[in-house]
């Protein structure tokens, strides 16, 4: 076998990836087994990737990916062409509303056209979610009592003036941007839900990274898949908790099954089925197939309830201990309660029915987080200093 | 053994056996989650152990095991080495463990600290947030090709500062 020509640490890093080539994947196996020092090498950078892992974990780092700086002349030119004309457009257009476009934001420019207008409109009025394939190969699903306007034929431009959006768009698409009444998504290739109450706009990105950007000041942030934000003030996900919700085709294929909600909490991640029960109520299953471990997760709904039924089950007998956490969020209040189980209530092995009045939560404090106008419930599930299998099934919740 | 002894043991080599388990399945998660089952097994049978050095024999055959069940039950659909790299990958790993203990790692966290910010950031975007090199090709407007030749040299940089570190360690000892 010829000898390639790459470096050792290159296939490596390829090989970690899990993008390397079968071809390639022969010459590591070679390398491997004849080469002391290629297992050294393998090993080292492994440890490399644990420690950088570990490392960013323990202060809770989280990158935000900016395009590194590229100086070649050609470029510099076109830049300040498009200064020139981006300034020229500033000052000159007017969005849909009236209002200035405030395109030349101060960390990251939002789409400096005039929108094309709507051919599309999805109002959703019914108790169920609608979704509808695009033209361009965009996929939407959008929320009972929600609007979407957009146009599909050069690009994708969508208006959602309230409620909740979760669009696929396809890498292929060249210029995506989703507006809310106060904030601009302008994406590549992405899946994302939006939210909006009217005055402020949450996201959730689940694939690639756009660019989120509030309207009223010009801030703008960059969000990757995992990541949310929100144009209020502040957002109450100031822990470390991301989550998200994936909306799946079985979502629209099946009416009782409306959704997967996903979360990523420090290394692990959890999956919960969403069903709607006949009567409409909500039941989650909520279940790690892979490690049910430590974790946090949210559930959202727009009705405040007074009383949830949980149904626990400990698939081993190892510590546990869950923390049930809820929170009216309003538009300026920010309640936060929490509710611990008491010691040895969840025996292993067997299923528990917890039937939590909303009175038995300890209201904890927190800071005024403006937010929205809805019910955030936070399960925080600590299973002891080792991580152990734990199942939830978020059975009812009446009012 | 008191359990508290085998939660200290295995907590202060976790990063080198997680590492193990990680060139071998190629996931971190996955990794982490043999480690935990591992540690949980550990956990129930502390009086089966008389020293650390035994707690940590025990604990890399126990990997070994669960790793290699791991790769047999989803071989299908994971790309990773052969049976023969891998026994020699098992073989000199535990090795490399047993004698340079945490050595390496406690070094490695002093050359993470001299790296450039740039360097530092595409290592926490690869390894930290999970982001693949197609995913960071795309969020920096690079090619694929330049990301992974930009890591594998990083990987170089830190590999000789810890080869260096570890060389002036001996030399004073």
């Amino acid at each position: 076998m010829s000898a390639p020509e790459v470096s050792v640490e290159e296939v490596i890093v390829r090989y970690l990836d899990g993008t390397l080539p079968a071809e390639q994947l022969e010459w590591l196996n070679e390398w491997v087994r004849d080469h002391a020092e290629v297992r050294d090498c393998l090993f080292d950078m492994a440890l490399q990737a644990v420690a950088v892992a570990e490392q960013a974990e323990a202060v809770n780092d989280v990158v935000v990916p900016v395009q590194f700086p590229k100086y070649r002349l050609w470029i510099q030119w076109a830049a300040a062409a498009l200064v020139v004309i981006g300034l020229g457009a500033w000052l000159t257009l007017r969005d849909g509303t009236g209002r200035r476009l405030t395109s030349l934001g101060k960390t990251k420019p939002s789409i400096t056209k005039v929108w094309p207008k709507p051919t599309v409109l999805m109002a959703n009025a019914t108790a169920q979610w609608k979704s509808r394939t695009l033209k361009s190969g965009t996929h939407a699903i959008i929320a009972p009592g929600s609007r979407l306007t957009a146009n599909d034929t050069k690009g994708f431009f969508a208006r959602l003036e309230q409620g909740t959006v979760g669009l696929s768009v396809p890498k292929g698409v060249p210029t995506a941007a989703l507006r809310t009444p106060d904030a601009e998504i302008t994406l590549r290739g992405a899946e994302l839900i939006a939210t909006t109450d009217g005055r402020h706009t949450w996201l959730e990105v689940h694939r690639g990274t756009v660019t989120f950007s509030r309207l009223e000041d010009q801030q703008a942030v960059q969000v990757s898949a995992g990541g949310q934000g929100s144009t209020a003030t502040a957002n109450f996900a100031t822990e470390r908790s991301v989550m998200g919700e994936e909306w799946t085709l079985a979502a629209t294929d099946d009416p009782r099954i409306i959704g997967a909600v996903v979360t990523r909490e420090g290394r692990k991640v959890m999956r919960a089925v969403r069903h709607r029960n006949e009567n409409g109520r909500y039941h989650y299953q909520i279940v790690n197939e892979r490690n049910p471990a430590r974790g946090q997760f949210s559930l959202y709904t727009a009705q405040a309830h007074s009383i949830m039924e949980i149904r626990a089950f400990i698939q081993k007998a190892a510590p546990a201990r869950i923390h049930f956490r809820t929170a009216t969020v309003k538009a300026d209040d920010y309640l936060y309660y929490e509710y611990r189980l008491p010691a040895g209530r969840l025996k292993p092995t067997a299923w528990t029915t917890l039937r939590i009045p909303i009175t038995a939560f300890k209201r904890i404090g927190g800071p005024a987080v403006p937010v929205f106008n809805r019910m955030v419930q936070t399960f925080v599930m600590e299973t002891g200093p080792t991580d152990a299998g734990l199942e939830l099934e978020y059975v009812r919740v009446s009012r | 053994m008191e359990q508290t002894d085998v939660i200290d043991v295995l907590e202060a080599h976790r990063t080198e056996l997680t590492t193990w388990v990680l060139v071998l399945l190629r996931d971190r998660h996955t990794a982490e989650d043999l480690f935990q089952e591992m540690f949980v097994k550990a956990l129930g049978q502390p009086e089966h152990f008389s020293e650390p050095q035994h707690v940590m024999a025990w604990a890399r055959v126990n990997l070994r095991h669960r790793a290699i069940n791991y790769i047999q039950r989803y071989r299908d659909r994971m790309a990773t080495l052969d049976e023969q790299a891998i026994e020699s990958l098992c073989d000199h790993a535990e090795e490399r463990m047993a004698t340079e203990g945490n050595a390496r790692s406690e070094a490695l966290k002093d050359c993470l600290k001299k790296l450039p910010t740039k360097s530092s950031q595409l290592l926490r975007l690869r390894y930290s947030q999970d982001l693949s090199g197609v995913a960071i090709a795309q969020s920096l407007g690079k090619s694929t090709d330049a990301i992974y030749q930009s890591l594998s040299r990083i990987h170089q940089k830190l590999r000789a500062c810890v080869e260096s570190l570890l060389q002036r360690k001996d030399r004073h000892t």
